[in-house]
């Protein structure tokens, strides 16, 4: 079930109308679990087992950590959570990779016949629930967090169908809190119920309809520009190559900041509070900016799960720049089974490392004054989002001479500029799309709380913007709605 | 729920309806698809080379699945002379196709082959080309993603703004254009190809019930065949394949009743027949419940619509 459709807005609406009804704290989890399960099915169907099993297991295994009494059982228990949840990841969304590797090496040194793939259904939205479960016991495992004392607190925390398929990832401790508890900012008294508040339903629908905004009316019609030139783009000038390359950038933002507007926004109808997962990124300063501020619910996991542990900055220099290197290559593979995602998370780990190195080999040059005026830090941005759309190159294009072709023609300008009026007029509607993307991502920029600022509108006012959002959404719909791109991972 | 989700529940409704009525407004005064366009297409006033013999494919979206220049490639072969021209748009209907076929038959084709299905004689008119009433916006809206998919609002929208600002380069990017289709576009969901799994999930537009008694369609659909075998050309119809998934959703009196006005054409003009019907229910070349792929792997179906036409040729 995709959140762009008609199926979803009416599910929507009928747990909500549901929810309202129930009387019953406990009724209430155990229909939005059935809900979110049914969710999950309808995506992916006897794939549903997988996050049951994934369920159980870090469920009884946290349960068995935190009253473990030796540190080795501790780790063996760690253990055996963490092969079973990378060991499904690894088996369901990389087997064929690994096969595929194993083949062209064994057809390198002559080897016989090669293994057949095992061609398994990716399951939706595996890479995030089983990080979502992974931070559950390591947090118990590091004495951070107390286990959940119900299987059903703890599914539903797994499971809840707001940020399922693509996240936000949401950790333990900052979600069973609040299946607790249920309280909103406005109340003195604390209410056990899951209740929809008047202030929540205003800003949760606020930031849905940015969400469908920016994924249905600036991602889906900036793709098609996008897919036509990178689906074969030798032959492409640098021109065409670099507002492709734009193009992608705003389109995959759309696509996966809108996803998550729309998943923060359900959650927060229902009172749910999950943490932002983008803030301006193509605004960053620098590259460890732009991962402050691009999928932090990833880049935080990473950190706190990955990077630290391998011991972070407390180390070397150089053992930084390897950790770092490390991280953004794993990172860049759990988008998927695929070299391309590989080049991309090791240009980010270059990019990282090398921020690093120059900051710790010439610290003078954080401290030249020019940096910190406007100039400055336009000079900033710019050659940050340089790189960083350099990037996108392999994200988006998967055959490597198509990819070595698009990277080169970006590096080296060839200033041809014969077609450039003609290529404009070919993609006006894309491309004027990108200018009035660049003009409200900077307003939004300058006014971060713009969102709550609309929301905080009275009504009279307040439907005027929405208005505005869902006509130029319904008048700029294809009438094919489009699988959000980050499903795939 | 408070007074206030109320009010806001209330604003979101006014919004929605008032997102839903500029869509209705842009559909009603700038449909995706009009006659008219089709009536002014190109190909109508084309000069074809005099020694060409031309073979037209009449039809809807289901026939405008064929590979109009696989087919064509495949009947070359055979014949130099011969060439294919698909000339499907979709939403076709017997008695639209009748008001195009004066100036169709100007072209003096050599021999035509005409696509049907049950929509063609159930109790429908195309929406382009009638007045795009609000109970079928809703209907559509609410009951049908295919014929949400044909309505495509960014299309209308795209055409409201060209006519606003006369500019005639905007049009729907990404769509595919053959050659010797020349009333059609596909996009692209058109090419690919859905699991059996997901066709059954589909929501499935099933046409009302076919009324044998008094029916336009059938009527119109003869005065074409009647026009058409007046100008000395002959004229075969073939039906349309369905899916495993659509079929199981027909009645047998909608399947019995098909076959009766079939029978009754074939009959009345001495017409071939040929049913396809039922050929690749269960293959996984379709893209929805009702239209094949347009895809290498669904190109069985092309094929044999060759098949079809070298053996009529030969006859």
């Amino acid at each position: 079930m995709l959140f762009n459709s008609i199926e979803f807005l009416i599910f929507l609406i009928v747990i909500c109308s549901i929810l309202a009804i129930i009387k019953y704290r406990n009724f209430q989890h155990i229909f939005l679990l059935i809900a979110s399960y049914l969710f999950f099915y309808l995506s992916s169907n006897y794939l549903l087992s997988l996050l049951m099993i994934s369920t159980v297991l870090d469920y009884y295994v946290g349960k068995e950590i935190y009253y473990s009494k030796t540190k080795k059982r501790k780790k063996l228990l760690l253990f055996i959570s963490l092969a079973g949840n990378l060991g499904l990841l690894g088996f369901f969304k990389y087997a064929d990779f690994a096969i595929d590797q194993f083949n062209v090496f064994g057809n390198y040194i002559n080897l016989s016949d090669g293994i057949p793939f095992l061609n398994l259904a990716l399951p939706i939205g595996i890479s995030f629930y089983t990080f979502q479960t992974i931070s559950y016991t390591v947090d118990i495992y590091r004495g951070q967090l107390k286990p959940s004392n119900s299987l059903r607190e703890f599914a539903l925390f797994v499971s809840f169908f707001s940020q399922l398929v693509a996240g936000p990832i949401v950790r333990a401790k900052e979600f069973l809190p609040q299946l607790r508890e249920k309280f909103s900012n406005n109340d003195s008294a604390y209410s056990r119920l899951i209740q929809i508040k008047s202030s929540n339903l205003k800003l949760g629908i606020t930031i849905i309809a940015f969400g469908f905004f920016k994924k249905m009316f600036f991602a889906d019609n900036i793709a098609p520009l996008v897919n036509q030139i990178f689906a074969n783009p030798v032959g492409a000038s640098s021109f065409e190559i670099w507002i492709a390359t734009i193009a992608f950038g705003i389109q995959i933002y759309g696509d996966f900041s809108g996803y998550s507007d729309i998943a923060i926004g359900t959650a927060l109808i229902l009172g749910f509070k999950i943490p932002m997962n983008f803030n301006k990124p193509y605004f960053a300063l620098s590259p460890s900016d732009f991962w402050r501020r691009w999928h932090i619910s990833l880049s935080s996991w990473l950190r706190d799960y990955f990077y630290i542990p391998l011991g972070g900055n407390r180390k070397s220099p150089s053992r930084t720049y390897i950790n770092l290197f490390i991280v953004m290559f794993f990172g860049g593979l759990w988008h998927g089974a695929s070299w391309n995602f590989v080049i991309w998370g090791v240009l980010h780990g270059l990019y990282l490392g090398i921020h690093n190195l120059l900051k710790n080999r010439f610290p003078f040059l954080t401290k030249i004054k020019f940096f910190q005026t406007k100039s400055g830090k336009i000079i900033s941005i710019l050659i940050t989002q340089y790189f960083v759309f350099l990037a996108w190159i392999p994200f988006r294009i998967h055959d490597f001479d198509h990819l070595s072709y698009a990277m080169q023609k970006y590096v080296f300008i060839d200033f041809v500029t014969d077609n450039i009026l003609q290529f404009i007029l070919l993609y006006k509607i894309p491309v004027a799309l990108m200018v009035l993307f660049v003009i409200l991502h900077f307003i939004s920029f300058r006014k971060s709380d713009l969102i709550l600022k609309i929301s905080n509108l009275p009504l009279k006012y307040w439907f005027i913007p929405l208005t505005i959002i869902m006509t130029l959404i319904v008048l700029f719909y294809d009438g094919n709605p489009k699988d959000f791109i980050y499903f795939r991972f | 729920m408070n007074t206030k989700n109320y009010k806001i529940l209330c604003s979101l409704f006014i919004s929605t309806v008032i997102a839903s009525f500029s869509l209705f407004f842009v559909l009603d005064y700038y449909p995706s698809t009009t006659y008219q366009e089709i009536e002014k297409n190109t190909f109508f006033s084309k000069d074809f080379d005099i020694n060409e013999k031309k073979i037209f494919i009449f039809g809807a979206s289901q026939t405008g699945r064929i590979n109009s220049i696989h087919v064509d490639d495949i009947i070359s072969k055979s014949f130099p002379n011969y060439s294919v021209y698909n000339l499907s748009y979709d939403g076709d209907l017997p008695k639209t196709r009748n008001k195009l076929l004066t100036q169709t038959l100007s072209l003096e084709p050599e021999i035509i082959f005409y696509g049907v299905s049950y929509r063609d004689f159930a109790n429908i008119e195309s929406k382009q080309f009638s007045d795009f009433s609000l109970v079928k916006y809703i209907d559509i809206v609410t009951n049908n993603k295919y014929e949400l998919d044909s309505v495509n609002p960014k299309l209308a929208t795209l055409k409201a703004i060209k006519e606003l600002t006369f500019d005639e380069s905007l049009s729907s990017e990404n769509r595919i254009v053959l050659s010797n289709s020349p009333l059609m576009t596909l996009s692209t969901p058109a090419t690919k190809i859905t699991s059996q799994n997901d066709l059954e999930k589909s929501v499935i537009l099933i046409p009302p019930q076919i009324d044998i008694t008094q029916n336009e369609q059938v009527d119109y659909l003869k005065k074409s065949i009647l026009l058409i075998k007046n100008k000395d050309i002959p004229i075969i119809i073939f039906t349309t394949p369905l899916s495993q998934s659509y079929l199981d959703n027909i009645s047998n009196s909608d399947k019995q009743k098909l076959k009766h006005i079939l029978d009754e054409i074939s009959s009345e003009f001495d017409i071939p027949i040929y049913n396809f019907t039922n050929n690749y229910a269960s293959l996984d070349i379709w893209a929805d419940p009702s239209h094949v792929a347009f895809n290498k792997n669904s190109i069985i179906y092309s094929d044999d619509i060759a098949k079809m036409i070298l053996k009529e040729i030969d006859s």
